[in-house]
């Protein structure tokens, strides 16, 4: 790759970071630190039930016996759990918005300053937002649409209050709070996030949109979201991240639980554009994130696609547990990582019915000095005849400072399954780049073009708005794209 | 941590031990026994917490009171060495029996000028050759797991070879492993150095037999240096008892231009490890590296490789193939390493399984870890069984099920054997492998 | 329109082009002719950017110095090639690279872009012209395609471009008659006054189809013999031996 090109190419993954703003509102926030009394604190102030408290408590015990994992191919300072506070709510809190209009309007301004104007949400069509600030979620539209479908779309703290028996039934269903280490510590301390239930035979008449964002300094953000597919419904999630630029890191530490029964169908979409800190690494969030789904019937369906761009590090394996005969588990990757970033991220497709199946697409592009590690692992158990797996995973490098990695575990306990596993790793050829200028394109359009199409059958599982967000967050404008 | 029963066994095995090994009264030489010993002590045996050995459990061998011999227990009892031959193969041999090398059923005084042979018991006797003391020293020090310290702890023989600059040699040269039948329970700790210098080329057959169904355990290390333009074409075939356990690991450097094949063929054992750790440390320095593995009954085969690319435009290629039946269970690790100064590497790995029977299992991690950008590189791994279209294909052609089942099973090893360029010793293997098949009882009951 | 003097590409010791020397003006349509290994395509890639190093001597298109310009300027400057071996760019379609160039030559122009519908208008009549199917234009590009196909795409993506100099670099090659004739008919449409066309084959078949004012015969990195659309015919009656031995004994020239 001749200078030029490597210059190009620096510039077009080196753009800054658009998202980083703060806004200046005043925080109703928990003194760092975390005992018992701060997890029966957190479960008082949200004023939850018993069982969520014992909940709690039962994790924060396990979580104090646990170590920090290791295994992942990344390198960080280590975390200072007493430092942290966890909890931080809009002050406004005692007051909460009934519509849009009584939102904020500082609030509203950074959701415009995200491109995700609440406002406007509501003509877009078919997209209902529950919007997380911080911790608790502020805004939630569509509700009524939603509510006639017999649809349950609330924060996860409205959930505990008005559901209790759903909560009470799936929570730690599919992760149990001991899990690992970050599924622990969010079990006991996690504030907010999203709780979405889909009636039987229901197919979910919108696409449900949630955007997360870390605002204030020092808090860690630990939601929750639970999604409940009945036999036989249908329902698309899209999940946004997006966080202010700090020097510090910050932790995020999630957990999602998906559960979809006879032929149910989840699509869960990811675009994560959390603050990856500045050029030199610093700042930057750190993004540990537990995210499982259970197809707990026949001819369940889970469908994981997510875009990584941002965090400092992510660590993160959606995974699906193919339980019912039939069942599908798909995971869609692409995660970019420049400067300083490290991703170590995959999946696990653990198949336990019959005739279940799994596809594994992975795209990594390392730019800078980015470490990019594919980590999966297919486990085909003795019972699930006539299995399928499918993995491929690619890795685009750009630049001779950083790498790439892949790391699969293939685990194969029945002689009828058939399992499959493809990996590559290049950089942009020399021949597409030219063939692209010989068509009259710069560079930068060149490499945009190429890196785009490296990703497209990740991107074609988003879907359209996401897509084009998607895009755009890889540093490439796709203007007046056909097909 | 707790030691587990066999480490606490070696560990005072040793302590009775040591001072009869070769070379004790050598300072230099006991003191990196000793270091050894700690290392063992430190680190223990692996256990399946260890990340390396998170499929293989070396338990089942717990409570067996593993002991080398002594070299003169090891004389020869009635061998019928015919029998043994590969047939139709003209080759130097050297016979390591029970550990030790002997002299007198090798074809020492055959071996060409500037081919310098030497046993590892007269270099730890003599201390003339700190060079490969260093090596041992070395080992323990890095040793990657506890067999690593076991085997400097316990150093008593093996092959010291070097080819002079240039030496082609006109035949193979086969070392032949024999355990013997009388040998329950004995382990063998060998150490082989094989230096080629510039331009020097050699076919090296490193064979495992055993005599009986002993339960014994063979600890060998290869490590091999190919200087600029040498040629090694390395020919591992472990068919040792299948009560025994195996471990075996080949450390290979090579320079530039220089090329490396080995084809690593595991048929025995009741537990089999064998790693090879590449190193392609000049420019232009190429690797190829075949396996095929057979498992039947409860046997255990773990091959763990290493391919790592410290320097630019090198290759290696990689392609390992199981078949397993019975209760068997097959291991793959596959790592191949690029470090930021090897651009233009061009790196490939694969490894494909067949499972043949219900019970049996395999588990692969192919891996790719990549710091320089202009590179190409790909590993795949397919876990499957034979294709019901290939079978009905061949049904159609007149043949039964079980036929059918034979011609691709045979097929799908021939793959990797009909690379072997030495005639004799493909013809061998393909004999060897289909006898393996055709006993196998899954395929018998087809039949 | 082009002129080259002198033109010479040594790498290492290896001399692959040896002093070219090559007028073309509007209008003309050139044939470059030469066995496998004489330095065609090495001449492709030196006029079109891909070749920057090891050059010596002067490249003149319409007042540049085109050394001095990169492989894209060229390209919006009107110079286009198609490939011998067009390049497989998966996950991008075909009309959206199409599109994307057609716009990169319209900005340079400071041009407004293309409308949509024109642009799809324009595109399918091409296309129908080149007998293409319009699932064409959804695959990736050049992926898949087969042999016969991405030489069509090139000369789909010609047409779309409408370059002022044209480089064709064994576009022939590989195709049957029917083919042939096809992709001939799509180049035929382009030429006009305003423009030239370099067609780089070893096979004089093309010519039959696309009629050449000039043909050169490249050997071993030099343009050894120049003449009209005859000398095509020659060489395919008595084969390269022909130039050789009218190069050794120039008295005995046919023709």
């Amino acid at each position: 790759m001749n200078t030029s090109t490597a210059q190009d190419i620096s510039e077009f993954v080196g753009r800054e970071y658009k998202e980083g703003f703060t806004t200046d509102i005043e925080s109703d926030t928990f003194p760092p630190g975390l005992d018992e009394d701060v997890v029966i604190a957190l479960s008082k102030k949200k004023n939850e039930p018993r069982f969520m408290t014992d909940w709690r408590l039962k994790a924060f015990a396990r979580w104090k016996k646990m170590q920090e994992p290791v295994w992942a191919h990344v390198n960080y300072t280590p975390i200072d759990y007493q430092s942290i506070s966890y909890y931080s709510a809009p002050k406004s809190d005692a007051d909460r918005p009934k519509s849009l209009d009584e939102v904020d309007p500082k609030l509203l301004e950074t959701y415009e300053k995200l491109g995700i104007p609440l406002s406007e949400q509501k003509m877009l069509a078919g997209v209902a937002v529950d919007a997380v600030f911080d911790s608790v979620s502020v805004a939630t539209t569509f509700k009524k649409t939603l509510a006639d479908a017999g649809v349950i779309f609330c924060s996860f703290s409205e959930a505990v209050q008005e559901y209790p028996e759903l909560v009470k039934k799936y929570l730690g269903s599919v992760v149990p709070s001991g899990d690992n280490f970050f599924a622990a510590l969010n079990s006991a301390v996690f504030s907010d996030g999203s709780f979405v239930y889909i009636p039987k035979g229901v197919r979910c008449p919108m696409e449900l949109s949630t955007y997360f964002r870390i605002n204030a300094m020092n808090t860690g953000q630990f939601e929750r979201t639970l999604i409940v597919a009945e036999e036989g419904s249908y329902v698309s999630y899209l999940e946004g991240c997006t966080a202010p630029m700090r020097d510090e890191n910050q932790l995020h530490a999630a957990v999602v639980e998906l559960v979809a029964m006879k032929d149910a169908e989840i699509k869960y979409s990811t675009v994560q554009n959390w603050y990856p800190g500045d050029e030199e690494g610093r700042g930057g969030i750190y993004n540990f994130v537990t995210k499982r789904g259970a197809c707990r019937g026949d001819n369940a369906k889970i469908s994981w696609t997510q875009v990584e761009t941002g965090s400092a590090i992510t660590w993160k394996y959606p995974s699906v547990m193919l339980e019912g005969d039939r069942s599908i588990g798909e995971f869609y990757s692409v995660a970019l990582t420049n400067n300083y970033q490290q991703a170590d991220t995959g999946t696990k497709m653990v198949h336990i019915g019959k005739d279940t199946s799994s596809t594994i697409i992975s795209k990594g592009v390392s730019a800078g000095k980015g470490q990019n590690s594919y980590r999966g692992l297919v486990r085909i158990l003795k019972g699930a005849a006539n299995a399928r797996n499918y993995s491929q995973c690619d890795s685009l490098l750009m630049g001779d400072k950083c790498g790439a990695h892949t790391f699969p575990y293939i685990e194969v306990k029945n002689p009828s399954a058939k399992v499959e596993h493809e990996a590559t790793t290049s950089r942009i050829s020399e021949d597409q780049l030219f063939y692209c200028k010989q068509r009259g394109l710069s560079e930068e359009d060149s490499v945009s073009m190429i890196v785009n199409g490296f990703c497209k059958e990740v991107f074609k599982e988003l879907p359209m708005e996401f897509a084009v967000e998607a895009q755009k967050l890889l540093g490439i404008s796709l203007e007046g794209a056909v097909g | 941590m707790r030691q587990s029963p066999l480490t606490g066994h070696l560990i005072g095995l040793h302590e009775e031990l040591s001072g009869g090994l070769p070379g004790a009264q050598d300072a230099t030489v006991a003191a990196m026994r000793q270091r050894a010993i700690a290392r063992l002590t430190e680190i223990g045996l692996p256990k399946i917490t260890d990340e390396a050995w998170r499929y293989t459990n070396i338990r089942a061998f717990d409570k067996v009171a593993f002991r080398p011999t002594a070299e003169s227990n090891a004389a020869l009892t009635k061998l019928d060495f015919a029998a043994l031959e590969i047939p139709s193969l003209n080759r130097y041999r050297i016979v390591v029996l029970d550990g030790w090398v002997s002299e007198a059923h090798s074809t020492l005084d055959e071996l060409p000028e500037g081919l310098v042979f030497n046993r590892l018991k007269n270099v730890l006797e003599g201390s003339a050759d700190s060079e490969t003391i260093q090596i041992l020293e070395d080992r323990t020090a890095r040793a990657g797991h506890g067999f690593e310290a076991l085997n400097s702890a316990f150093a008593a023989d093996g092959v010291v070879l070097r080819l002079e600059a240039g030496l082609e040699l006109d035949k193979p040269l086969e070392i032949l492993h024999i355990t013997q039948n009388d040998a329950n329970s004995r382990l063998a700790n060998i150490n082989h150095c094989i230096t080629l210098e510039k331009g020097a080329k050699l076919n090296l057959i490193e064979r495992y037999v055993s005599m009986a169904d002993t339960r014994h355990m063979t600890n060998v290390s290869i490590r091999i240096d190919l200087a600029e333009s040498a040629e090694l074409s390395h020919y591992r075939i472990q068919d040792e008892s299948d009560a025994s356990m195996h471990i075996g690991y080949a450390n290979a450097r090579q320079n530039s231009d220089s090329c490396y094949r080995i084809f690593s063929i595991s048929l025995g054992s009741l537990l089999d490890r064998h790693e090879v750790r590449q190193s392609l440390e000049g420019a232009d320095a190429h690797c190829e590296m075949k396996g095929l593995y057979i498992g039947r009954g409860k046997q255990h085969i773990d091959n763990y490789t290493t391919v790592v690319h410290a320097s630019p435009d090198a290759s290696s290629d990689e392609f390992y193939k199981g078949i397993l039946n019975d209760r068997s269970r097959a291991v793959f690790h596959g790592r191949i390493r690029v470090d930021p100064d090897a651009q233009h590497t061009d790196a490939h790995q694969q490894n494909r399984n067949l499972l043949l029977s219900t019970d049996a299992e395999a588990d692969t991690k192919p891996q790719l870890e990549i710091y320089a950008d202009d590179v190409k590189c790909s590993h795949g791994a397919t876990v499957g069984y034979l294709e019901a279209d290939a079978i009905f294909y061949l049904r159609s052609r007149g043949l039964s099920e079980a036929e059918a089942r034979t011609i691709l099973t045979e097929a799908f090893a021939a793959e990797i054997l009909d690379q072997i360029e030495l005639a004799p010793v493909r013809e061998f293997l393909l004999e060897l492998v289909r006898d393996k098949l055709v006993g196998d009882h899954n395929l018998k009951e087809a039949a | 329109m082009l002129s080259i003097r002198n033109l010479k590409v040594e790498i290492g010791d290896k001399k692959i082009l040896n002093g070219i020397d090559l007028s073309v003006n509007a209008g003309e349509i050139h044939a470059i002719m030469g066995p496998n290994g004489s330095g065609k395509s090495t001449l492709a890639n030196v006029i079109t950017g891909k070749m920057e190093e090891d050059i010596s001597g002067t490249v003149e298109y319409q007042g540049y110095d085109l050394l001095e310009l990169d492989p894209e300027e060229r390209a919006r400057e009107g110079i286009f090639l198609a490939f011998q071996h067009p390049t497989e760019i998966p996950g991008v379609n075909n009309i959206y690279l199409i599109k994307a160039a057609v716009n990169a030559m319209r900005k340079h122009r400071g041009e407004a872009e293309v409308d949509a519908i024109d642009f799809l208008k324009l595109i399918r009549a091409k296309m129908k012209l080149l007998e293409i199917n319009e699932s064409f234009l959804y695959r990736s590009v050049n992926d898949g395609f087969s042999g016969g196909e991405k030489k069509r795409n090139e000369i789909l993506q010609m047409l779309m471009l409408e370059p002022q100099l044209a480089l064709l670099d064994e576009t022939d090659s590989g195709l049957d008659i029917d083919a042939l004739k096809v992709v001939s008919r799509g180049v035929n449409s382009l030429a006009d006054d305003g423009r030239a066309i370099i067609i780089v084959t070893h096979f004089p078949r093309i010519l039959e189809y696309i009629v050449p004012d000039r043909v050169h015969v490249m050997l071993n990195g030099k343009i050894v013999h120049s003449g009209d659309k005859n000398t095509a015919h020659d060489l395919e009656k008595y084969g390269y031996t022909w130039v050789t031995e009218r190069i050794n004994n120039p008295t005995e020239a046919v023709a």
